[in-house]
């Protein structure tokens, strides 16, 4: 415990890509034997932080030092020889191979062996294991293994690997508390032994919980460093978010719509994915759901939006029964789908903003046999104006733009469709601070204005602040049902309900 | 002007250039041999029937796949065009009913590869390379080997006649681009090839119907296999299984020539147009300069792979200028 030396330290870290700074002179100081958590919003350079860390991204300024030396042009090969060792949030493992192998794989590339000895790589990989007190048969396929084991496999790995450092990336997202717990005692224990251990995240209440030291970035810029007890929840997030309170929470204006219902689903269930999902989202309503990674939140979009379609149950719009089995169905109903993952499912990359934002409308378009380029370009500078999109034009290619001007045209593109129903999946991941305000004013109009909307996310705060309703799944069973006057903990207990048990006595409240 | 050079990218002011970089080489060197009437008459001769299968090439890599099986369904469409024309002595209805049916060939046989494609997603690659064994062979089983020589005067006219001094293939071909282009780029279905192959799942996630793009864009291709196979026939006054073998590596050429992008999603009418051009004159200064046809086809496969490595290069130069 008395090991204080840093192990790394950045001063004044710059990275620009294009237009966009995405660090803006950043310091940061890990010591062996500590656990350092990074914080921020999403948005914030985290990533590209963990990048220059790891070597992937050389610093357009600034200075690594690792054990008091500064490091120059440090590739990922570097990195790992200096003992630093990423654990992203897909673990980068092998599926399709045994424990043992994917604990002793990279160390083989590492030493350059050509030949393997797999009887002692498997008691090395035992032994690795033991040594966290992780107890996973070393044989077994690691496609059965559940995620929180994919993980410990992962750590294993980094230890194999001889880490000095290991960074974490929201180790947390998909796990059970019970889990997390597990993990946390995983992470103490390598303190003990000296590592020093960054994991990012921005959950309060874990950060309190591991955290020896904690460093917070807001939109690319450092904003504070300390140990745990310099913060307290008040100053935490006002560092996190620059705001002194949180933004006022979204409530419909009473009287606009007494009691509408605009969408419904009864008993909605796929094997497999979700059971008997029931709710009603009413007229002015901003809806939540929300749930862990795996616990079926984004099924059910995917079923509304008929990506995969229910197997039973019934869906309603505006008064109508709906039956939706493809997008076609879909979309011809009204409705639209703001997908997770905005790079591979909701952008064109190298396409044009003007081409990204008529994407799903084309039909609309096309009248005298021949689409009517003069009216697309017309709505497209529309929605530029409208939805403030920042850019001097709708020519240049969508990945010129930033996450959160790129997620407003995926939003142009399906408010071009005049949808009825619109489903946000993520709507913020990746997103600045200031277009993530922006987006949520956007969402919280489109509500006030009759359309219905639904918003999956796993980010609670996110969610209390805009939905007035919010549904909890796990398992693929809705386990709670709230408003947003509950806190951030009772939400949290939520999540990690048990699933099939607790729908039958569902919260309420 | 300005807007007009604005607008145009790179590649097609690069090819412009190389097009007037011969013409003003042809001017200073074989002015007597190239600025003939009867050497432009010839050029225009023979372009059109590889310049529509690169069309067909092009919209399939524009989708982000290939059509390896074009000169399969030319040849078979042919055939069966022959087959038809000489089965009904000739008469001019006979003319009329083997044109469609060739069309029809080559819209079934493209919708036969898009439906591999599209339903069961096997890749485009191996698929129509299957397909173009296939569809020669069925060529093969009709024809039973030799040629089918002797077509009617007025079939052979298409390709080989004039009006005046201008050959009718090339209002043929002119009448293809003015479609190709208007299909590619004023219909939706133009529009949704371009987002497919720019990114499949982001299209469908816009609620573009990949598989009926997919199904329209192979038969659209297969049409202008279709065509070409016509074009073909009507210019050797015959019909056979293997004719034209070597075009299938020269429209991949001309259309990676011409700014389409391997990876799909990019690529324009305007680009492929003025590398059929460009390929045509490249061919006759080998005839000019007396090169071995053996020579020829490793050229035309080192120019093709040198165009790819340039693709490649300039794709990674874009990349690190933006990030």
């Amino acid at each position: 415990m008395e090991n204080t030396n840093p192990f790394i330290r950045l001063t004044d870290v710059r990275k620009a890509f294009g237009g966009v700074r995405a660090l803006k002179g950043v310091d940061l100081e890990l010591r062996c034997g500590e656990i350092h958590c990074l914080a921020g919003e999403n948005g914030c350079g985290k990533s590209t932080l963990i990048k220059v860390i790891s070597g992937v991204y050389h610093p357009d300024r600034g200075t690594i030092e690792i054990e008091g030396a500064v490091v120059r042009n440090m590739k990922p090969i570097d990195a790992i020889r200096h003992g630093i060792q990423v654990i992203y949030q897909d673990f980068a493992v092998f599926p399709n191979m045994s424990v043992a192998e994917n604990i002793g794989i990279n160390r083989l590339l590492l030493e350059g062996e050509k030949l393997v000895n797999w009887k002692e790589t498997r008691k090395r990989a035992i032994d690795a294991m033991a040594a966290i007190g992780a107890n996973i048969d070393p044989d077994i396929l690691l496609e059965r293994l559940s995620v929180s084991n994919k993980q410990l496999v992962a750590i294993c790995r980094a230890l194999f690997n001889n880490a000095r450092l290991i960074i974490l990336d929201e180790p947390t997202t998909a796990l059970t508390s019970r889990e997390v717990d597990l993990l946390f005692n995983i992470l103490r224990n390598l303190k003990d032994q000296g590592i020093a251990v960054m994991i990012v995240n921005h959950k309060m209440d874990e950060i309190f919980r591991i955290a020896d030291r904690i460093t917070i970035l807001r939109n690319g810029e450092f904003i504070s460093s300390g140990t745990r007890d310099e913060y307290n929840n008040a100053r935490f997030s006002h560092d996190l978010t620059g705001r002194e309170l949180m933004a006022v929470k979204y409530s419909p204006a009473p009287g606009d719509f007494p009691d509408e219902t605009v969408f419904e689903v009864e008993k909605l269930t796929r094997e497999g994915s979700f059971y008997d999902i029931s709710f009603a989202v009413r007229r002015g309503d901003v809806f939540g759901i929300t749930g862990l990674l795996g616990s079926g939140r984004g099924e059910i979009a995917d079923a509304i939006f008929g990506l995969s379609p229910a197997e039973s149950g019934t869906m309603h719009l505006n008064g109508e029964l709906i039956d939706v089995q493809s997008i076609d169905d879909a979309m011809n109903q009204g409705i639209a789908y703001v997908p997770e993952d905005r790079l591979t499912q909701g952008l064109f990359l190298e396409r044009s903003i003007q081409d990204n934002i008529m994407a799903a409308s084309l039909p609309a378009y096309f009248s005298g046999l021949k689409l009517q380029t003069g009216k697309m370009n017309e709505d497209t500078d529309r929605w530029i104006r409208d939805i403030d999109i920042k850019t001097n034009s709708a020519e240049p290619p969508i990945n010129t733009l930033s996450g959160g001007n790129q997620q407003k045209c995926v939003m142009a593109k399906w408010l071009n469709t005049k949808p009825k129903l619109l489903v946000l999946n993520g709507p913020t991941v990746g997103v600045d601070i200031g277009s993530k305000a922006e987006i949520h004013d956007l969402v919280r109009q489109l509500a006030a204005e009759g359309v219905g909307v639904i918003v999956i996310s796993d980010d609670i705060s996110e969610l209390l602040e805009n939905c007035n309703r919010i549904i909890v799944v796990h398992d693929g069973y809705i386990v709670g049902r709230v408003t947003n006057d509950v806190s951030e903990t009772e939400l949290l207990a939520l999540l990690s309900r048990p699933g099939k048990e607790s729908h039958e006595n569902e919260v309420t409240d | 002007m300005r807007s007009v050079l604005k607008k145009s990218d790179s590649n097609v002011i690069a090819l412009s250039f190389l097009i007037v970089v011969i013409l003003i080489a042809m001017a200073l060197f074989m002015p007597d041999r190239f600025y003939t009437m009867s050497n432009l008459r010839s050029i225009v001769f023979q372009f059109p029937e590889y310049g529509v299968l690169a069309f067909g090439v092009m919209a399939c890599m524009i989708s982000g796949g290939i059509d390896i099986s074009l000169v399969g369904i030319a040849n078979l469409s042919g055939v069966i065009a022959a087959t038809i024309m000489l089965g009904m002595g000739k008469s001019n209805l006979s003319i009329v009913l083997g044109i469609l049916a060739a069309l029809a060939t080559g819209l079934l046989a493209g919708l036969f590869n898009g439906s591999l494609i599209g339903f069961l997603r096997l890749p485009p690659m191996l698929v129509t390379l299957c397909g173009s064994q296939l569809y020669a062979g069925l060529a093969l089983i009709i024809t039973k080997g030799p040629a089918l020589n002797d077509l009617p005067d007025n079939y052979k006219f298409i390709a080989n006649g004039s009006i005046g001094q201008i050959p009718v293939v090339l209002f043929v071909f002119i009448a293809v681009l003015v479609f190709v282009y208007f299909v590619m780029n004023r219909t939706v279905f133009g529009r949704q090839v371009r987002f497919m192959g720019s990114n499949y799942e982001a299209a469908r996630y816009s609620g573009i119907n990949n598989l009926k793009t997919t199904l329209r864009c192979y038969a659209f291709s297969g049409l202008m296999g279709a065509i070409s196979g016509i074009l073909m026939s009507s210019h050797f006054n015959s019909a056979k299984s293997d004719y034209g073998t070597q075009y299938t590596l020269f429209s991949i050429l001309i259309v990676v020539l011409g700014g389409v992008h391997p990876d799909g999603g990019r690529g324009r009418v305007a680009g492929v147009t003025l590398s059929i051009i460009l390929l045509q004159f490249i061919t006759q200064l080998f005839t000019f300069l007396r090169i071995d046809t053996n020579y020829r086809t490793s050229a035309y496969g080192f120019i093709l792979i040198s165009v790819l490595v340039i693709t490649m290069i300039s794709d990674k130069r874009r990349l690190r200028r933006m990030t």
